[in-house]
């Protein structure tokens, strides 16, 4: 994907902008003699050479939007005047991944900020499937697209943003301000309905128009009030591949926003905020409404120096309003939520912090009773019998939580310091089946200074967190993490390494319906209860960054990063005779798993040719290996070389 | 429209309030928009949209910036470029001469004692919230407004501890990297196979947190749905057939920093459905016989979506099967 007019363009304006804008800021200073005047500018050209291998890249490159062979630019401005300051800063011109952003103010006054950034998004194709006698095999019920065509599927993402600030003199100091948002997001998508996956264009607009005013209340408090009008389109033809379908949910949405917020310091110990907001989200293709109403009160207080204390009261509560033209199976849920949290942090004894946080939470949901799902009698191979609608798995008409959090920093000897912190939830009933209403977790970390400016940290965090008042799915989840980190700076050098190592287990009890279960008496026999069914996973992730300067020319830096992941749902217990063919006979062990390794590293160099000229050459490489579909591998080599000019 | 215009109403109301009460109690002094002179706090919070407030030392006296440069050139000259320093004379209406002190205080001890730590001993002496301080006495608007009852306050978090006050010479934008110091895990969790393109810097943690302390809490919407339909609006609805998880919210099946999973979603599928779908296609739920569709066992189909694919919710058919 070679662009050389694009690339010849955007050079010649980078060119056309530097010089003009070194000459004007040349005159200006000329012209006012102001000392103080201060302009730097940057340009940088970069040639990149970019050589991806494997089926797709599509998950190696996700992010990547880089195209081959292609000139990139960046260029910075930074100015300061006695009236007036200008920064502007694009980025990556002419990648794919463009970005920028502008910032410019005119004394007191005027402030104008503006930003865009492109995103080219590749969308892999996420086939799915089952390890069966431990060989990956895809699923046969599926009509995936080929390789190389969902190679070329990508989305690009737009998104820029402006706001303009007018202060404006008087008695109170208040400040009018306006912005707007704009997102685009268009180009194609793989898309899987009814077991086939599509092509689908896309092509969403999002523009967020906002203003409002903001005022000083006095010295010690300030308030605002926003109004914000969002405008949610989808222009998407209806091109899909391979056969025309309107399976997308189109949502064309006229969203109104009104906020209100306030901050007051009373004393210089006490602090108080509020904030009020109503949302009206008007969907256009089905006339539903949904009005959110949202409130918060926030306190902190500092009685003394080594005490203090913050308060919270949140409350959102979600209404959506129906009509008759569109009706679902059952009405959607409304529902309102209060959370509070009261903490205290002393740090009045020596070497000691100490923290200390209740949380409770209530929420109210109407309609929830409807969302549980009928169950008709079942016997099973384990001789569990499950009489008609014994058990139930609606969401909870009312809840409440309490959360416990404690917390204590200790100095050590030799500045080390420990971190102990403690989080404990109870719940009187699961919001949802997956919800736990006991949670417990805890964390330890230690932080040692070395010598020679080195830093080491390292942790360790446990979970565990149970719906124990399930009377469906027994839904558990317990995980640990290991994580240790050292970093070293000074003047000639920096060092960072990361590294993270992460297990966990889910469990449920879940059922599963065979092909040799049987209909008898309005009782289905002979399927499997499976009581501890298992989600495992495992992450080791490493990453270090380091740069060097060993001489004052001469600036090197690279990094990397390695991710191990594996994750599963294990079903080793189902096997033979319970699938149908083409797997009759087989045995399974896991569904859609997850086994990959990614590894990205890259090196860099930069040489000071002259005080304002300066050479840079880099390589970066990214690699995605599946252990179980090689369909999803690949490898990205980035090279890169450039000049960076100072005026 | 009824309540959305009835705030609308209040709210004005309450700045129409808000605005006299400031009226009132505005300092003529700082409403005049002459430069303040450095005092000895005698209100208890900082002057706003002045000058930096300056810290009281009614035994030192102000010596200049040229001064302080004699020491510290380094620090002066990359001053002199930084934000901080191109903003103060621009916006501020402050030369570079009284920039050092405006943040610092008068430095005439300091100076005669050759470099007296204590004295004005900004960086030595002073409690974190003493610091925090002469941040806030100038960076007190919309963003920041929460910043006394934000959790990072609360946890005694200086300002500079993320801010390079002296050196930073575009906007003062934390990198990535400042949030993932502390908040380690999440450094793991955004190098997973499926994560927001954060590492590619395409996102950044600022995008979505207000590490200020937002309206409503640290997220920059009044819910945590509110802030991932912004950019996923399509899922937003309200549909006629809901989800009702979806409704609520989204982090109920996704981890929205980095997952193993595609999708950001906490477990794979079937599994994530079965938590709580448990007996779906096993012929108990709703009367349905489906492990004799001859398309195969749920097993067999692996992954719920590629039937229920308008799951987040749709106009026009039970199950989000169309």
């Amino acid at each position: 994907m070679k662009r050389p007019l694009t690339t010849v363009l955007t050079l010649s304006f980078i060119a056309l902008l530097a010089g003009a804008l070194r000459a004007q800021a040349q005159d200006a200073s000329d012209q006012t003699g102001l000392s103080s005047a201060i302009t730097t500018a940057e340009g940088e050209a970069r040639f990149v050479h970019q050589s991806p291998q494997g089926p797709t890249q599509a998950f190696v490159r996700e992010y990547d939007g880089k195209s081959y062979d292609v000139g990139e630019f960046d260029f910075l401005l930074r100015s300061g005047w006695e009236k007036a300051l200008l920064d502007l800063n694009v980025k990556d011109l002419n990648s794919g991944n463009d970005s920028g952003s502008l910032d410019f103010s005119l004394g007191s006054s005027i402030n104008l900020k503006g930003d865009f950034d492109i995103l080219t998004h590749r969308l892999a194709n996420q086939q799915d499937g089952m390890v069966i006698n431990n060989q990956w095999s895809p699923n046969t019920y599926h009509t995936e697209r080929s390789a190389g065509q969902t190679a070329q599927d990508a989305i690009k993402r737009t998104v820029q943003e402006q706001e303009l600030t007018l202060s404006l003199p008087g008695s109170p100091e208040y400040r009018l301000f306006a912005g707007n948002w704009l997102q685009t997001k268009r180009g194609d998508r793989p898309v899987t309905a009814n077991n086939i996956v599509y092509q689908e264009s896309t092509d969403w607009f999002t523009r967020e128009n906002n203003f409002g005013i903001d005022l000083d209340i006095g010295q010690h408090g300030q308030a605002y009030y926003e109004f914000a009008f969002r405008k949610v389109d989808d222009k998407t033809d209806s091109t899909t591949i391979p056969a025309p379908r309107a399976f997308a949910v189109t949502a064309p949405q006229d969203v109104t926003t009104h906020k209100v917020a306030f901050r007051y310091n009373p004393t210089q110990s006490l602090s108080l905020a509020a904030a009020l907001s109503t949302r009206e989200r008007d969907n256009q293709s089905n006339g539903l409404k949904q009005y959110n109403y949202s409130g918060n009160l926030s306190a902190s207080y500092r009685p003394t120096k080594d005490l203090s204390f913050s308060a919270r009261l949140y409350e959102h509560a979600t209404q959506v309003k129906e009509q008759t033209v569109y009706v679902g199976q059952v009405p959607d849920m409304d529902f309102m939520f209060v959370k509070a949290d009261i903490e205290a942090r002393y740090t009045g004894m020596p070497g000691q912090t100490w923290t200390a946080a209740y949380k409770p939470e209530y929420t109210h949901r109407t309609n929830a009773q409807l969302w549980a799902e009928t169950f008709g009698a079942a016997t099973y191979q384990n001789v569990t019998v499950a009489a008609v609608n014994s058990q139930l798995n609606a969401p909870a008409g009312d809840d409440t939580k309490h959360t416990f959090q404690g917390g204590l920093t200790l100095a050590l000897p030799l500045d080390m310091e420990l971190d102990l912190k403690e989080n404990y939830l109870m719940a009187n009933r699961a919001a949802y089946e997956n919800s736990p209403t006991l949670s417990n977790d805890q964390s330890v970390a230690l932080t040692i200074p070395l010598p020679e400016r080195l830093y080491w940290t390292s942790s360790l965090d446990n979970s565990r967190s149970e719906n124990q008042r399930s009377n469906l799915t027994a839904f558990k989840s317990q995980s640990d993490t290991i994580m240790t980190g050292l970093t070293w700076s000074a003047p000639k050098g920096s060092l960072s390494f990361n590294y993270a190592y992460e297990r966990g287990t889910d469990n449920i009890d879940a059922w599963f319906g065979l092909t040799n279960a049987a209909r008898g008496g309005g009782t289905v026999k002979n399927l499997i209860d499976y009581p501890t069914a298992p989600y495992t996973y495992q992450n080791n992730v490493l990453s270090a960054s380091a740069t060097a300067r060993p001489t004052q020319k001469l600036t090197l830096n690279g990094d990397v990063s390695y991710t191990d992941s594996n994750g599963a749902f294990l079903i080793s217990q189902v096997f033979d005779p319970y699938f149908q063919a083409p797997y009759a006979g087989q045995t399974a062990q896991s569904i859609n798993p997850t086994d990959v390794r990614i590894l990205r590293w890259g090196l860099g160099a930069r040489y000071m040719l002259t005080k304002n000229l300066s050479a840079r050459a880099s390589f970066r490489q990214e690699s995605w290996i599946d252990r179980f579909n090689s369909a999803n591998d690949g490898r990205d080599d980035i090279f890169s070389v450039g000049l960076n000019a100072a005026f | 429209m009824r309540i959305p215009n009835f705030l609308f109403i209040l709210a004005a109301g309450f700045l129409g309030a808000a605005s006299a009460f400031g009226a009132e109690t505005s300092s003529p002094a700082l409403s005049s928009g002459t430069a303040a002179a450095p005092v000895a706090a005698p209100t208890p919070a900082p002057a706003l949209h002045s000058e930096p407030a300056a810290p009281s030392d009614t035994a030192a006296t102000e010596v200049g910036a040229t001064v302080c440069a004699s020491c510290h050139a380094d620090r002066a000259e990359a001053f002199k470029k930084s934000w901080h320093g191109r903003k103060m004379p621009a916006v501020k209406n402050l030369p570079f001469e009284k920039s050092c002190e405006s943040c610092h205080g008068p430095g005439s001890r300091h100076a005669a004692a050759a470099g007296d730590k204590a004295n004005p001993g900004f960086a030595t002496t002073l409690m974190t919230a003493e610091k925090n301080e002469r941040c806030l006495s100038c960076h007190n608007q919309r963003d920041i407004m929460n910043w006394k009852v934000s959790t990072h306050n609360q946890q005694g978090l200086a300002c500079a501890k993320c801010h390079k006050v002296h050196e930073t010479e575009g906007p003062p934008k934390p990198t990535n990297e400042v949030c993932l110091d502390c908040h380690k895990k999440k450094r793991m969790e955004i190098n997973l196979p499926s994560h927001h393109p954060i590492i590619e810097g395409k996102v950044a943690c600022a995008d979505c947190h207000n590490p200020h302390g937002g309206d409503f809490r640290s997220i920059r919407a009044e819910s945590d749905r509110e802030l991932c339909v912004k950019c996923h609006a399509e899922k937003a609805g309200p549909f006629a057939q809901e989800h009702p998880p979806v409704a609520e919210d989204c982090m109920i099946c996704h981890k929205p920093h980095g997952s193993i999973n595609n999708n950001l979603l906490k477990q794979s599928q079937p599994f994530l459905c079965l938590t709580c779908h448990k007996a779906a296609h096993s012929d108990t739920t709703n009367g349905k016989n489906a492990f004799n569709n001859p398309k195969g066992t749920l097993m067999q189909r692996e992954t719920c979506t590629n039937c229920h694919f308008n799951i987040h919710g749709n106009d026009n058919g039970k199950w989000f099967t169309q």
